[in-house]
């Protein structure tokens, strides 16, 4: 039940879309039957640069349910941040759970600070990233067409066919 | 030895692969307590942790000042609540350790896992009007506020208290723990000022729970103690703008008194503990609530206390294991499961929540020396509990993992 995990980094790329609350944060967990589940959720940050912070408003919702059974039955997590051309796919493994202390109230207040003094956290859950990937459509779409330069690319398309821009 | 026992709880995880286990270690950690080393103890003397003298739980009959303190309840990585008491004397205990800025759990030399304490609260420290430490009217545990309303349990007057029971046994030896002396009883108006304290760190607390020493005296049973608890609830009620999330554990009252409780309070939830199910060890562990007011009147009263509070509301618990001590406890663990799941079926139905907590051997009750309850025997029973009270639409929702912490049962629920 340790959590000796490999620890991925996380780029600077990764660090300032985890940090901005207006990226597009997406959290994959399994439900009971090994379903994925996926909910979009901007609460989610990093503070340190190397850890995932996740405050969860809600004990019973889908989503901190699935949390809990992954810290207890070692499943894994999945995060999707983006924001505009720029995304990245991150897996990791619950490292814990809080529910009292320094970072868990400032996680409270940072949701009160930004909805109001009645705004409340259930709580707030650390990741460890065990692997990134840059998954920004143009970079991959690089690499497909490095890897298979003729695969898939419908021959209408302005770069092939003549007689167009 | 410590391999062994490893290999014992990861043995235990294959079998019962429902129960997590974080939960099947905190089960052994309230069997077998834990101590901490000195670097860990030296670790946890700052305003992060120092949670100070408790003033309930004692060891072997006395306690003692002392120029270090403990920290708070255990916490596992998953949340879990571990209400160990470092205080306490265990034959076979964990080991903490502080290694890097973390505490690690040790059983042995084997690495168990990292785990860490509850926090020390903002209001500790602080007196009320009166000069009373407010560490002295309630202690916290991660998200509960424990308020001990009175320090005396009358059934010691008598020698009819409950056999694995040493509250309030030295009371008297904890009063250097503190400047002001301890009373019995406290005054409502210092709690009124210590919740009100407490209320000013954010998100520290989300229920409130009172327990006290058993009071029967008054013209009926327990007169004076419900209306010592209607004066505390509604001093601690001045604080909330209508009913808060709140629990009393108490003896078994009657519907009069009860429903003068949920009427004149903010109160949401009651717990009068039956300790033990089985009839004949009702009667030999639990002598002075056998007499004040009687088994079949303890049952019925909690049954009627769920037309007041509402189904799911109301609680009771067993202490786990003590149904097995010597010499009049069951022969097996099947037979103890076989009473407790019994009992569990009892309550749901009606929609009672009946929980357990794992019976730890205090030097000062009169069960000192037995056995702490097999672990197969305490995950069996929390895997059963929890089944039960599952099929019956029940979440215990006052005593959950981060309420209270003390049932494993709970805990599970978790996932649902």
């Amino acid at each position: 039940m340790g959590h000796d995990h490999k620890t991925a980094a996380l780029a600077s790329g990764v660090v300032a879309l985890l940090k901005d609350r207006k990226a597009v944060k997406v959290v994959g967990s399994l439900n009971a039957d090994g379903s994925p589940y996926i909910e979009v959720n901007d609460a989610l940050t990093t503070l340190d640069a190397s850890t995932l912070i996740l405050p969860e408003e809600l004990e019973k919702s889908a989503g901190n349910r699935n949390l809990v059974r992954s810290i207890w039955f070692d499943k894994p997590v999945t995060f999707h941040v983006g924001r505009g051309d720029e995304a990245y796919y991150i897996q990791a493994k619950v490292y814990r759970c809080l529910i009292a202390g320094k970072l868990f109230e400032q996680m409270l207040l940072r949701k009160r600070a930004e909805e109001g003094a009645d705004a409340d956290i259930s709580v707030v859950w650390e990741f460890i990233p065990v692997s990134v990937e840059e998954v920004t459509v143009k970079v991959l779409r690089k690499e497909q067409e490095a890897r298979h330069p003729y695969f898939d690319r419908h021959l209408d398309r302005a770069s092939i066919k003549t007689g167009s821009n | 030895m410590a391999v062994e026992r490893l290999l014992e709880i990861d043995r235990l995880g294959r079998k019962y692969p429902d129960v997590p286990r974080f939960i099947i270690l905190k089960l052994d950690l309230l069997r077998r307590g834990a101590r901490l080393t000195a670097r860990a103890l030296d670790a946890v003397q700052n305003d992060a942790y120092r949670f100070g003298p408790m003033l309930i739980f004692f060891k072997g009959g006395g306690s003692k000042k002392t120029d270090r303190s403990n920290p708070g309840s255990m916490l596992l990585r998953d949340g879990t609540t571990a209400p160990v008491s470092f205080e306490e004397y265990f034959e076979d205990p964990y080991r903490v350790d502080y290694q890097g800025g973390k505490f690690i759990l040790y059983d042995g030399r084997a690495r168990v896992d990292e785990v860490d304490f509850t926090p020390r609260p903002k209001y500790y420290g602080h007196l009320t009007t009166s000069g009373i430490p407010m560490e002295s009217i309630a202690s916290a545990r991660a998200q509960r506020l424990i308020i001990c309303a009175y320090r005396h349990c009358h059934l010691w007057d008598t020698g009819d208290q409950c056999k694995y029971c040493a509250f309030f046994t030295d009371l008297k030896a904890s009063r250097p723990a503190f400047d002001t002396p301890l009373r019995r009883g406290v005054n409502p108006e210092d709690i009124y000022e210590t919740v009100r304290e407490v209320l000013k760190e954010p998100g520290r607390i989300s229920e409130i729970y009172l327990t006290a020493g058993m009071d029967y005296r008054g013209e009926h049973f327990f007169d004076e103690e419900v209306e010592r608890y209607i004066r505390i609830l509604q001093a601690i009620g001045r604080n909330f703008k209508g009913r808060f999330s709140s629990q009393i554990m108490a003896p078994a009252y009657s519907k009069a008194q009860l429903t003068r409780l949920y009427r004149e309070t903010g109160l949401t939830s009651y717990c009068p503990n039956i300790e033990v199910w089985d009839e004949r060890l009702f009667g030999w562990i639990c002598p002075g609530k056998n007499k004040w007011p009687g088994r079949k009147e303890w049952i019925k009263r909690t049954l009627d206390a769920v037309d007041i509070f509402g189904k799911g509301n109301v609680y009771t618990q067993v202490v786990a294991g003590v149904e097995l001590a010597r010499p009049h406890g069951f022969k097996t663990v099947d037979a103890a499961l076989r009473s407790n799941l019994e009992a569990c079926e009892f309550f749901a139905k009606r929609g009672v929540i009946f929980l357990s907590t794992v019976w730890r051997m205090n030097p000062a009750s009169a069960l000192a020396g037995q056995k702490n309850p097999p672990l197969e025997y305490i995950i069996r029973l929390s895997k059963g509990l929890y089944d039960i009270r599952k099929a019956y639409g029940l979440s215990s929702d006052n005593d959950d993992y981060k309420h209270c912490g003390n049932h494993a049962d709970a805990d599970l629920e978790r996932i649902d």
